[in-house]
């Protein structure tokens, strides 16, 4: 009984570890409309790890993605995504959508001193 | 768009045609019959449509991360029976061996064919892009089967020859390559945590040529890997090639065992 509880606390304390860890990251709003990237180009801090919420306005999927992050994710029609990138070192790191990559282009600005702070 | 839709069919499809490819030429050639490539077929496409279509609302499930953890899980699986299967067939316990081995081309087949899938959808609800994606799916079709034809000679030959530790080793790193990555759509949902890249061979091979896509298919190529990669992937060939050496030597020990009991009048 008492190692059943122990585990129940264990669980529930990593659940909310990871809750809190979620809630800290920095988020940063993309949106998808008429496969185009709006803003194409997001300014983000060095060597954290931020949220990127993309919210996909068109009536087709499209598809996140950039070879320079190491990202791939599909965004269905009129439905949001969340990804996560970082830590990185300053840069520019490209992105593209994968099902229209002459319009849906963009690039994420990482700067070691980021108002973004 | 034709190029697109190429590079998407080397990235989606073409890892399926190279598994296949290796279950037909040495892994288990048994397998690959006309009833079990029906049969395969036919689950796979009512898989790939199940998938696809749960996708949109699986992918909001788990604050976001449901059809990363999904496809990860599914792929996690599809690497195991292949590796059970794998092992199961040098024991010559066929039968097992064929319904492992069956399953982790179905796993693998849903998953790739549901991503390739979405980009269809897409590009079907554009009519006036329609030609150029035909276009572009006859050309990856035959990239992938002429590649497949290719492969499979350059397989079987190698396993006739003295270069068949080669051929077995490429086909661990096959599976590893399979495995490995796994690491980067968990990570993109914070599910797993990646330190920044060991090492990087862009300026040799960029992940987005055709080289790298092909690599990438082969053996799992990453031009930027993590430390949390490089782990997966060492571990994905080290564990099947130490449990395959454990299991031939204690088929070895049972035949040593076997030969000093042996008596003449009896058959061994």
């Amino acid at each position: 009984m008492t190692l059943k509880f122990t585990r129940w606390l264990i669980m529930l304390g990593l659940i909310a570890a990871a809750l809190t860890c979620q809630a800290e990251t920095k988020a940063f709003q993309l949106a998808i409309k008429d496969h185009v990237f709006t803003p194409d180009r997001i300014v983000i801090p060095a060597y954290q790890k931020v949220r990127l919420i993309i919210h996909n306005q068109d009536d087709v999927a499209e598809e996140f993605d950039s070879f320079a992050l190491n990202r791939e994710k599909a965004i269905f029609a009129n439905r949001r995504a969340t990804i996560f990138i970082g830590p990185l070192a300053p840069g520019e790191y490209s992105f593209f959508g994968e099902f229209h990559p002459v319009s849906a282009r963009g690039v994420i600005i990482v700067e070691a001193n980021s108002d973004v702070d | 768009m034709l190029i697109n839709t190429v590079i998407l069919f080397l990235r989606d499809l073409l890892p399926i045609f190279i598994l296949l490819t290796y279950i037909r030429a040495f892994v288990c050639p048994p397998l690959l019959n006309r009833y079990t490539l029906g049969l395969g077929a036919l689950v796979s496409l009512a898989l790939i449509l199940v998938l696809f279509g749960v996708s949109a609302n699986v992918s909001e499930m788990l604050d976001g991360a449901g059809l990363e953890i999904l496809r990860a899980s599914m792929i996690m699986l599809s690497y195991c029976s292949l590796v059970i299967g794998t092992l199961l067939a040098t024991l010559q316990r066929e039968q097992l061996a064929k319904r492992f081995l069956f399953v982790g081309i179905i796993l693998f087949t849903v998953v790739k064919g549901s991503a390739f899938l979405i980009f269809f959808d897409v590009y079907l609800q554009q009519t006036d892009a329609l030609y150029t994606v035909l276009t572009g799916i006859f050309v990856g079709g035959s990239i992938c089967l002429s590649f497949s034809a290719i492969h499979f000679f350059l397989l079987q030959e190698g396993y006739a020859s003295r270069l068949r530790p080669l051929m077995v080793l490429f086909w661990w790193l096959f599976l590893a390559g399979l495995l490995g990555h796994v690491i980067s759509p968990l990570a993109q949902v914070n599910v797993l945590s990646t330190d920044s890249a060991v090492w990087n061979t862009e300026f040799l091979i960029h992940d987005s040529s055709e080289y790298g896509h092909i690599l990438k298919a082969l053996v799992g190529y990453e031009s930027t890997p993590s430390l949390a990669f490089l782990w997966l992937y060492s571990l994905a060939v080290l564990v099947p090639l130490g449990l395959r050496l454990l299991s031939r030597l204690s088929a070895a020990h049972a035949l040593l065992r076997r030969l000093l009991a042996h008596k003449p009048e009896e058959p061994l």
